[in-house]
Parts: C-alpha cells; structure tokens; sequence
C-alpha cells in the first residue's frame, strides 16, 4: 500500500516537466501534423535563459521565470517562421519534417555549447524548506513547481476547449481550406500556437529537476519520452496529453521504487513500441 | 600512421551503415532513426562473446549476426507495417533501449567501467589494423559494386516502388510486406556485423559510444550525400566524416584551448548543413540516379498513372458495395 501511496505522490512530483512538456508538444503536432523534435530545445532554452536572468543578471528567482518562458517563446516562433514554415511551404514530407527537425535541434544544441559550454549550470535557488505529511516529504519548491504547473495545465487546456482561440486551433488542424474560407489567418494562429508551446516548453525547461540545474541535453533527454507520451495519448489531445504523462510518471516513479530508474525507461520505451503495433500503423 | 589506419577504419564503417540506411531509406522508404541501436547491439555482443565468454572472433560474429538478425526481424514485424512517422519513433526507442541496456547490465557489459580489451582478429605482428583495414576495404566495395547493380535489378525497381506508392504495388500482386521486412532484417543485421567489426577497432567498449550523435551522422551523410543515389551514401561520409574527423581533427592545426570546440563545432555544423539541404536542396549533392533512370521513372509514372485509375475505381466500386450493404450508416458518415 505504501508503494502505491508513495509511486503516487513522487510520481505526481516528478511528472510536472513532462506535463508540461507533452501539451505543449502536441499543441504544435496537432496544429502542423508533424513531431517537433527541436521542442526539446524550447525546454533546454527555458532553463539556460532562467539562469541568465537568475545568475547572469541578478533577477529574484521567481521573477526570472516570466522572462525566460516569454523568450523561449519567441525562440519557438523564431524557429517557426525562419525554417519549419519555409519547409513546410516546399512541401517536405513529414518524415523529412523529422529529420529536418532533429538537425535543427542539433544546431540549436549545439550553438549553445559553444556560447556556454557543456558543464551543468546552476540556478541560485531560494532557501529550501522541507515539509513533512503522513509520512511523505517534499521540498517547498517541489510543491510551488507542482502547483505552478496545475495552474499552467488548466489554463492550457482551458484555452484549447473551452475558448474561441482553441476552437480557430481545432478547425484549422482538421480542415485548413475550410478554416481559411471562414476567414481564419492561418500564419497568425500558427504563431500564436508556436508561441504559448515555446513558453510551455521554457516554463517545463525550468521546472525539470524542480529548479535546481541547467545542462545542454536536457531537452533531449526529455523529448523522446515526452513525444512517446503524445503519441499513446492521441494526436492533438491536450486531455490526453495531460492523462497520459501523470500515468507515465507514476509509472516511472513505481519502477524506480521497486528496481532502477533506468529500467522505467526501458519499460516505457518497450511498452511504446508495443502500442504503436496494437494501434496498427495509425498514430492517432 | 597508427591512428590515420584507425580512422580510415571507422570511415569505411561509416560509409558501411549509411550504405545500409540508402538501401532502407532512399530504397525502400523505410526510416531507421535507430541505426545506432543495431550497431551497438553488434558491437557489445562481439564485445561479451570475446570478453566475457572467450570465443573466437568468427564464432562471435557468426552468433552475432544471428542475434541482430532474429532481433531486427520481430522489430521489423512490429513496426513495418505501421506509418513512416510511427516507426521512425519506434526505431529511435529501440536505440535508445540498447544504450540503456548497456549501462543497466553490468554482469554482461561491465556499465560505465567499460568493456574490453577486444584484440584484432588478425594475428601478425605489426600489419594486424592494416589488414583489417584491406578487410573493411574490400567488404565495402563489394557491397557497393551491389548497390549499384541493384539500382538497375528488378528488386531495386520494386523497392523504388514500394517508397513511392506502396498500396499500388501491393495492387499489381507484388508482397511488398515481405520484400520490406527481409530487406529491413537483412539491412540491419549488417548494420550489426559492421558493429561486431567496430569492436576490436575500438578495442574498449563503453555505453558513451552509442549515443544517438552516430544516427545522427549517419543520417546527415546519407542526406547530404543523396539519400536516392547508389553513391550518395559515400559522398556523403566523405564530406562529413572525412572532412571533419580525419581532416580536421586530426591535421589541422588547431591549438589546445580551441581543439575541445571542434566537436561542438562539428555537430553544429552538421545540423546546420542538414537544414540547409532539406530546405533547399532536398535530394542531396548527387540528387538522382542517372539519364536512364529518368526516363524508366517518366515510364514507370505512366504505369503508376493507369494503376491509380483502377485502384480509384477499384474503391469506387468497393465503396459502392459498402453503401448498398449498410445503407444510411455510410451515407452519414460522409
């Protein structure tokens, strides 16, 4: 019972980046119909600009977060409109879309270690208070990055169903000739789309390894569980997306407690591959 | 010397999985994000046999073989049948699975501490890394000199076909599922034997050496190089692999401070180039194959023509047959 109890509660603790991560992802899958895998440097980017403005300028450490996601937004965009919009147009196949994706990813990756270098780099974090209930502990800014995250949820996926923006995002991604008719810019929404994924990317960025540190392939090590998850979730199903990622992190958590913390991963990884054959060819 | 034989090596082995990813990508359409998975499974498993078990390097290689070849076909049967874009992500978790494997296993791979020493399986003093090199050497132009008959075969066209339209040569009765997985066991068990030979090259086994950086420069070589040309795959080693890692890193002069960069460099430069030929040039240096290739490829088009009318009409009437079976139900789905 306490295995449960407690795969639960670290679960939840641990899963808050890939929440994040895996709606803004399939927010940009759903919209453009291909998978993003430089997504994963909108998270890399989040951390490295909370810790410019943290460490580099100073900034009181909740405040550089506003900053730092509003930037790996603009990042998100700029990547947008200068490679994949352009690729888009030529008509590049979506398992070109992929590839183009993945080098683009290498190039950003790598841009930065170049600007910085590879070492782990380190936020200055405000004093660490530790909390203690019915036998379970978790640090002050583990519970501040659980409850930023399900405020951030809820007002993701508020937007995709319950406003008019969700609905122009929803019509455009299953009929684009007929989103266009009804006199919908689809190069707005796009950027729109590409901007609120940045900042959720930016924002999952720095809540991974709740706000402790930043290293270049953070991102990367994130996005192939954070793409798996989309995809058993179901294309364009921020619902799904969210569902799903809570029960990969639980599931991650539960394994880690009864065996190694690499051993979750090849379990999702297999069980992954495993559903994509019962789902037979269809990623949806 | 030494270490310029060493790296011609690994050229030819390179020049190897990115002939094997021309064959399932500018062939047969087939995305293998994993190459590094089948490669580091061949090289670890010689690895073990020769270290842990003490057998001899053709026994190994034999089993080896074995190994990849039963692994890659129940992938293979997993995943063949799915969408482009799903069984690219699948590959790229099996790779990613292999390399966690390697870390998690410490009783067969020793983890981080490393594996080795795997000694070269040609034992003459002094002309052993020479003589495996004229080994490499000779295996990679044979497969090439294949290559390029088999562009100009039957099964090189019919490959060429399933890319392109796969439900269309199912319908002129060809197996294209078999013709798939056979190629695709077959392409990734030798991605796995050029591993088990990348292992006395090495000679010292560790899971860093299985990142997915080695997909990756296969991928940009083949793309580069023109992933639908016979040659593309070696072009594209040479510019990247040869350019960068033998030229550079090895003779240029570079000073210290500045020599850490050039891997960084390196694999900056390597995604750029790789947006760059998508964007603009999205069937590499060398583009298509040949004159006479076009003009099958014009004829084949005409074929393809025709068969896409029957198959519509094929539907058309299926769908026809449907809507009398099921009535309104169909009616409304549309």
């Amino acid at each position: 019972m306490w295995l449960i109890r407690d795969s639960i509660f670290i679960g939840l603790l641990e899963a808050s980046p890939l929440i994040l991560a895996a709606m803004g992802f399939t927010l940009i899958y759903y919209l453009n119909g291909f998978i993003n895998f430089a997504y994963g440097e909108s998270i890399t980017f989040g951390a490295y600009f909370a810790v410019l403005f943290n460490v580099g300028l100073g900034f009181n450490f909740y405040f550089s977060i506003i900053p730092a996601a509003l930037l790996t937004g603009g990042l998100s965009v700029a990547t947008y409109l200068f490679i994949f919009k352009p690729a888009l147009k030529r008509g590049v196949q979506p398992s070109e879309m992929i590839i183009l994706s993945v080098g683009l990813s290498f190039m950003l990756r790598y841009g930065l270690v170049l600007i910085v270098g590879a070492e782990n780099i380190y936020l200055a974090e405000p004093p660490i208070a530790f909390f203690n209930f019915a036998g379970m502990g978790a640090t002050n800014l583990q519970l501040i990055a659980l409850i930023l995250v399900v405020l951030i949820a809820l007002n993701l996926y508020w937007l995709v169903y319950k406003t008019g923006f969700g609905e122009v995002i929803r019509g455009l991604a299953n009929n684009e000739e007929l989103a266009q008719v009804s006199g919908i810019n689809p190069h707005k929404v796009s950027v729109r789309v590409w901007f609120i994924a940045g900042v959720v990317g930016g924002l999952s960025g720095i809540f991974s390894g709740v706000f402790a540190l930043a290293y270049p392939l953070m991102g990367w090590n994130l996005i192939l569980i954070t793409i798996m998850v989309s995809i058993v979730a179901g294309v364009g199903s921020v619902r799904g997306a969210l569902i799903a990622s809570i029960i990969a992190g639980i599931l991650t958590s539960f394994i880690t407690l009864v065996s190694k913390p690499l051993y979750a991963e090849v379990v999702l990884l297999s069980a992954f591959i495993l559903i994509l054959w019962r789902r037979g060819g269809r990623l949806a | 010397m030494a270490y310029l034989i060493f790296s011609l090596s690994l050229l030819l082995i390179y020049i190897g999985l990115a002939q094997m990813l021309h064959v399932q990508f500018g062939l047969l359409g087939v995305p293998n994000f994993g190459v590094v998975g089948f490669w580091g499974l061949g090289m670890y498993s010689v690895g073990v046999m020769k270290v842990q078990l003490d057998m001899s390097f053709v026994d190994s290689m034999v089993l080896t073989a074995a190994l990849v070849a039963v692994v890659s076909y129940v992938l293979g049967a997993l995943i063949l049948r799915l969408e482009r874009q799903a069984i690219l992500c699948a590959t790229i978790a099996f790779s990613a699975i292999i390399a966690l494997l390697a870390v998690t296993e410490k009783w067969m791979t020793m983890g981080v501490v490393g594996l080795g020493t795997i000694r070269q399986p040609f034992r003459i003093f002094g002309l052993e890394e020479i003589l495996f090199f004229f080994f490499l050497l000779v295996l990679i132009i044979g497969v090439q000199v294949y290559l390029l008959k088999l562009h100009k075969s039957r099964l090189g066209r019919l490959m060429v076909a399933i890319r392109d339209n796969e439900e269309l040569a199912a319908s002129l009765g060809k197996n294209t599922f078999r013709v798939k997985i056979i190629a695709f066991t077959l392409t990734c068990t030798i991605m796995g034997v050029l591993g088990g030979l990348s292992a006395p090259l090495n000679q010292f086994l560790t899971p860093n050496m299985i990142v997915p950086s080695i997909t990756f420069a296969v991928w940009i070589s083949l793309v580069l190089g023109g992933k639908e040309h016979a040659l593309g795959a070696m072009l594209g080693v040479f510019v990247t692999f040869g350019l960068f890692d033998i030229l550079i890193e090895t003779y240029a002069p570079v000073s210290p401070q500045f020599a850490v960069l050039v891997p960084n460099i390196k694999l900056f430069l390597y995604g750029a180039l790789l947006v760059g030929v998508l964007v603009y040039r999205p069937k590499g240096f060398l583009g298509q194959s040949s004159k006479a290739d076009e003009v099958l490829a014009v004829l084949g088009h005409g074929i393809a023509i025709i068969g896409s009318e029957l198959c519509e009409a094929k539907n058309a009437i299926s769908k026809g047959v449907d809507r009398a079976l099921n009535g309104r139900k169909t009616e409304d789905d549309a």
